[in-house]
């Protein structure tokens, strides 16, 4: 097998970053704080570059709801909330990202340190014992006081665009520098889930991120990205087991990571990488 | 919250006075810092004569006479709510203490920024990006109100007998014209 170059459609910030949203969080001047007081106005985006589109819509969202209440608000600390760390704007912009190709090129602490470094969250999906199952990240500013709500939207959009094109570049290099790296953890979780006899749903979550990586990038045939994903997602929704407390409660789980496993097994038995 | 100096309108800004050798704050409305920026003369402008004069009085300096005249006529109010701002260990409106709060990361009202300001700020804004709000504030500080909220607060001012607060917001009304709406 040798690297190729595929088409640019490759590269798409859409494998990268997998949706995002901001809220605005506004309480009544006159109430109490309590839990379902709170006004949430929410607006969805697709790509990064969309994100001050996505603010005129939520700001006139916001001056239509300031036209029916009076919002707790302090000159000091802005737009009040409950939570003693929640002020200023309250402005959330929040987004999931896809970084496989940063961790295998073994490029995900610096890039994580850099994104904490401007006042942002970057979490992980830690289950099952696994952690940052899947290399799927949420990422949000926590901050909200002290920047104006378009400086943050433009310093928010930078961020998730330098994040984007860190993680393209680092899918480059790695079919191009590191190919065997890249053929070594598509092909060791592809013999997995096709000979596992056991997997739990976070096991066959953190499984699927590099087959979702190879298939975005058209190196996997029998299944598309799209299946790939939304495989993840069911996993992700399953609730956890608790810590079997009994023989009964182990032979529970094992038959349900047994019943899983077939199905996967069956699944992938023809999916190929194509690399 | 309410300007602390003429009661009247939105509190929007903040002043910094000195009383008795301590620190001080009083929030108040655009009109009111207006006034007091005026009346503070800034004995060294700047070269460039960039932006307004600051509004915050250094350490050693005594504020302007109008400023102290201001903190005598509102002592009374504002030594409740200063005391409560310095030592509060309990928010007035809500009875929810300064441990409880910091115990649950809950607040229990939002006079709880108020009364518990100094702990917030010395507690739970180090990660913030700066150390005070910049950006929108709600219209109902801006003075872009609604006719609906106005509307609502007239009738609320009425209802308690404020006739004083009942006639600037039928004023206020009266000068939006227009019907229903904006
Ligand atoms: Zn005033
Ligand atoms: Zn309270």
């Amino acid at each position: 097998m040798s690297a190729r170059r595929g088409p640019n459609s490759q590269f798409q910030a859409t494998h990268v970053v997998t949706g995002g949203s901001m809220c605005l969080y506004r309480n009544d001047q006159d109430r109490r704080f309590g839990t379902d007081d709170q006004h949430v106005i929410t607006e969805l985006w697709e790509l990064p570059s969309d994100i001050p589109d996505a603010y005129t819509r939520l700001e006139a969202a916001e001056r239509r709801l300031a036209a029916e209440h009076v919002f707790a608000w302090h000159p000091e600390f802005g737009y009040l909330s409950p939570f003693p760390d929640h002020c200023g704007t309250g402005l959330h912009v929040w987004a999931e990202f896809h970084l496989e190709g940063l961790n295998l090129i073994g490029d995900l602490q610096p890039v994580r340190a850099g994104i904490e470094a401007m006042r942002m969250t970057f979490h992980g999906v830690d289950a099952d014992g696994i952690h940052n199952a899947g290399h799927i990240f949420r990422i949000w500013n926590n901050a909200t006081l002290g920047l104006p709500e378009r400086k943050l939207v433009r310093r928010v959009m930078r961020t998730f665009e330098d994040l984007v094109t860190q993680e393209l570049y680092a899918r480059q290099m790695l079919i191009e520098d590191t190919p065997r790296i890249f053929e070594d953890s598509i092909m060791r979780a592809l013999a997995i889930l096709r000979s596992a006899r056991l997997l739990s749903p976070w096991e066959l979550f953190d499984l699927l991120s590099p087959i979702r990586l190879a298939a975005n990038m058209g190196y996997i045939a029998g299944i598309t990205g799209s299946e790939v994903i939304s495989l993840m997602a069911a996993q992700a929704k399953k609730p956890d087991l608790p810590p079997p407390q009994s023989i009964a409660d182990e032979r529970r789980r094992d038959n349900r990571d047994a019943a899983l496993a077939d199905r996967i097994n069956k699944r992938f038995a023809r999916v190929e990488f194509t690399f | 919250m309410k300007c602390e100096i003429c009661h009247e309108a939105d509190a929007a800004a903040v002043i910094h006075v000195k009383k008795d050798g301590e620190d001080r704050e009083l929030y108040v409305c655009k009109a009111c810092a207006a006034k007091s920026r005026h009346k503070k003369k800034n004995p060294n402008p700047k070269p460039n004569g960039e932006g307004a004069p600051s509004l915050e009085f250094g350490d050693g300096e005594e504020p302007p006479e109008f400023v102290k005249n201001l903190v005598e006529a509102t002592l009374g109010f504002m030594k409740g709510v200063v005391e409560s701002e310095q030592n509060s260990r309990t928010c007035p409106a809500c009875k929810t203490t300064w441990e409880q709060a910091k115990e649950s990361g809950h607040l229990g009202c939002p006079n709880c920024w108020k009364a518990f300001a100094k702990n917030i700020r010395a507690n739970f804004l180090s990660g913030q990006y700066g150390p005070k709000h910049v950006g929108s504030m709600p219209p109902t500080v801006t003075g872009e109100a609604s006719r609906a909220y106005l509307e609502r607060e007239l009738k609320a001012a009425v209802a308690r007998e404020d006739f004083k607060r009942a006639a600037a917001l039928k004023r206020l009304i009266d000068a939006l014209g227009g019907k229903e709406g904006q």
